[in-house]
């Protein structure tokens, strides 16, 4: 729990020289510049990756049984990448017009994946990657990407629409689902297997939703707070949460059970996807139908959609608007967990995960449309896509400027979002 | 045994409550306020503005200009910023802003912060030696001045000084304008935009007047940061310094004169207080699942309960007046 330390101090500790006014979040202990080097499908063992900075070599190391090599730099440079030439094995060059030293901007933290287009006997030069083959990647990423941002922000979008507060602690209940997974499934905690773990996570993040209803913002309405403040309040929540879950969590980062191992890679055309890739789409996607069907079909759904619309007139119709609430806060508990818990699969779970990715929700909540379920739907893949295609041009750290970016433009020429209806609230 | 040292927490305390971030967090706190707690408009990237203000400054000095100018260059910067997010925001309704602007912070930290842009911005390092020819005209000679651990050096002294005088003329400024029929105006769209636009009155410039002015005080804040210790970084500028201004407004009061400044001068009071007694009785060992390198992480636990009992018990602050629109039950 080494968390003082990446955190950074306050300024408190020094006298005059320092002016660490506030936190970092940070991990400055360097930057990872990793390839995978391969002919075709087969990987190619004990190729030296040589790193050098204005001419000096900094870092090398030989690649193993999979192709992969990673060189650990200290980064928030630009540095020259080569392979050995010594180390690369006979009748294996590269494909011809391919750079054979790559200069890769590399922040201070972080990972740099790189490509080297090699080439080598009885490979045609179809089997090394192609800008579209790069392409069709980035697709199928963002819309894995995409899926799960679409499937954390619903509840977000449907939370407005029914009470007004912009929850800026729903990046906390994504924690939360992954963080509650992870503790259900580690072999040191209850164990169980990742499924089933799975499954009381999401349900844990939703009476966690309904925690947070009942025991603070319920009340907090009955005293006629106002919307600005109860949007201040979940500020508050959000950094309480989220540095409580850093304390009890711990600062590093940490993968489920099964999936730490690798699987096979499965290619789906040009597409090559980990099977957990497909897992993470499949539940998306068919989560995202349950909800859509739920809100549409279902008379609670419909309950939801008529607060949704008209508070008063939900209520003078013979509604239980508290109890609506109370379901929305469960239901956005749930799907933003399940959302924690699908990135958590992919990538790992951490204590500032929904932190990263609250502004992208929101960018995919006012995209779609504030307060609309299928707005926020639509606005979720629309930005994953947009944000990871943007990698083909621009440096990957920048994905998040891509998306905030739309999100402005979009405000500025159509302000009630993509799908939202003209009706806006005072 | 817990062996806790308060006198020397309270002298912590007390040199962190007038420090120079105590003082950058009063200026920046003063220009949220003017937007925040006269004008309505939730400013969610106020920190864009300080981070304007000190890599104006900075860039401009990098590149060979003198210092006075990089200043005006960031000040500059600071109200060309509150205008770019002014004028297609402000028609929107309150929370679109509040997401808009902490997009334009994030988008403009991320940017600064990439490497690709490390021969202008630095990058993550950032710049150094900005301030060199601010220490150069201070008139006080070499040393520390104060008493025991409560002192400061000659260059952090002259900081102080320049930079709690800006806040007081900053607190003048908006002691004037509360004054004033503009400030009047501010408070009445506050309370109630159709009321003062149905009175003919101006209600999109006197908004977009009072974002400008608040993020020209932001950007001056950003200024006085880069005096301590002369360098620019982009992770100073992190989205939760915002929310801690805000923090800083409410405990003041939304809404008051020298509230902004009680606020800072209270918070890092407090705040340093709690550091000190915190490590002191933490120290090596481990309490349950809390260790000594969890004091970060408890501070900020502390922090996020203080916004929430402020607003629900307090959310007048120590000046306020609960009477105010933000914050009035109804």
């Amino acid at each position: 729990m080494a968390l003082g330390v990446l955190i950074g101090t306050w300024l408190i500790a020094a006298g005059p020289a320092s002016a660490q006014v506030q936190p970092t979040t940070t991990v400055t202990s360097g930057s990872v510049i990793s390839t995978t080097l391969s002919v075709g499908s087969k990987p190619l063992d004990g190729v030296d990756l040589v790193v050098r900075k204005d001419g000096k070599e900094i870092g090398r190391a030989s690649s193993d049984a999979a192709g992969l090599v990673e060189v650990t730099v200290p980064g928030g440079t630009q540095y020259e990448v080569t392979l050995d030439p010594s180390t690369i094995p006979k009748g294996v060059s590269f494909v011809s017009g391919a750079r054979t030293v790559l200069k890769p901007f590399v922040q201070a933290s972080g990972r740099a994946p790189l490509v080297f287009q090699l080439t080598g006997k009885g490979v045609t030069e179809k089997d090394a990657i192609s800008r579209f083959d790069r392409l069709a990647n980035l697709f199928a990423s963002g819309l894995r990407f995409g899926l799960v941002i679409a499937l954390a922000s619903v509840g977000l979008s449907i939370l407005f629409g029914t009470t007004g507060l912009t929850n800026f602690a729903h990046g906390e209940l994504v924690t939360f689902g992954a963080v509650a997974t992870w503790y259900f499934n580690d072999p040191g905690s209850v164990g169980l297997p990742l499924i089933v773990a799975a499954l009381c996570g999401v349900v844990a993040a939703g009476c966690f939703g309904a925690t947070l209803e009942l025991g603070l913002f319920r009340p907090l309405r009955r005293r006629g707070m106002p919307d600005v403040a109860a949007m201040v309040v979940s500020i508050g929540l959000a950094f309480v949460l989220r540095y409580a879950l850093a304390i009890v969590f711990g600062a590093n980062p940490k993968q489920y059970a099964q999936f730490a191992a690798q699987s096979p890679t499965i290619h789906l055309g040009p597409v090559d996807l980990r099977p957990k890739d497909l897992v993470v789409v499949g539940v998306s996607l068919a989560m995202l139908v349950v909800v859509g069907l739920f809100l549409q079909r279902s008379r609670l759904g419909t309950a939801i959609r008529a607060v949704s619309d008209n508070r008063d007139l939900a209520e003078s119709s013979g509604i239980d608007v508290q109890r609506v609430i109370l379901t929305v806060w469960v239901l956005s508990g749930a799907l933003a967990g399940l959302g924690g818990t699908l990135i958590g699969l992919t990538d790992t779970v951490s204590w500032n995960m929904g932190q990263r990715i609250l502004l992208v929700m929101f960018a995919a909540v006012v995209l779609g449309g504030l307060g609309t379920a299928f707005g926020a739907m639509a606005g979720g893949l629309l930005v994953g896509l947009v944000s990871d295609l943007s990698t083909y041009w621009l440096d990957s750290d920048l994905r998040i400027v891509v998306a905030l970016a739309a999100l402005i433009i979009v405000l500025l020429v159509r302000p009630t979002g993509i799908f939202g209806t003209t009706a806006r609230r005072a | 045994m817990l062996a806790i040292n308060l006198p020397s927490a309270a002298v912590d305390g007390l040199r962190d409550a007038v420090s120079v971030p105590a003082c950058v967090y009063a200026l920046a706190a003063t220009g949220l306020n003017l937007q925040f707690g006269f004008a309505g408009l939730m400013n969610f990237g106020h920190v864009a503005s300080a981070m304007v203000g000190a890599y104006g400054t900075g860039i401009a000095v990098h590149e060979g200009l003198p210092l006075w100018l990089g200043i005006l260059i960031g000040i500059a910067a600071g109200a060309l910023l509150g205008l770019a997010l002014g004028l297609p925001t402000l028609r929107l309704r309150a929370d679109y802003l509040a997401i808009v602007t902490i997009s334009t912070a994030e988008i403009l930290r991320v940017v600064i912060n990439s490497a690709r842009l490390q021969s202008v911005t630095g990058g993550p390092i950032g710049i150094t030696g900005i301030a060199k020819s601010f220490y150069s005209v201070n008139p006080l000679a070499d040393g520390r001045y104060g008493i025991g651990s409560w002192s400061f050096n000659q260059n952090t002294l002259w900081t102080m000084i320049v930079g709690w005088t800006l806040v007081v003329l900053a607190s003048l400024l908006v002691y004037r304008i509360t004054r004033s029929p503009w400030g009047r105006m501010l408070k009445a769209i506050r309370e109630d935009e159709e009321a003062a636009r149905s009175l003919g009155k101006n209600v999109f410039g006197a908004k977009l007047q009072s974002l400008v002015l608040g993020s020209t005080i932001g950007a001056l804040a950003g200024v006085i940061f880069v005096f301590d210790g002369g360098f620019v970084k982009p992770e100073f500028y992190v989205s939760q310094v915002t929310f801690n201004w805000y923090l800083v407004v409410i405990l003041g009061g939304i809404g008051t004169v020298f509230g902004p400044a009680l606020g800072s001068i209270v918070y890092w009071f407090a705040i340093s207080v709690f550091n000190s007694l915190l490590t002191q009785a933490i120290g090596n060992r481990s309490f349950w699942f809390i260790d000594g390198t969890d004091t970060g992480a408890i501070r900020f636990v502390v922090v996020g309960l203080a916004v929430i009992l402020l607003l629900v018990f307090r959310p007048q602050g120590i000046l306020g007046d609960r009477q105010e629109a933000l914050v009035r039950d109804r």
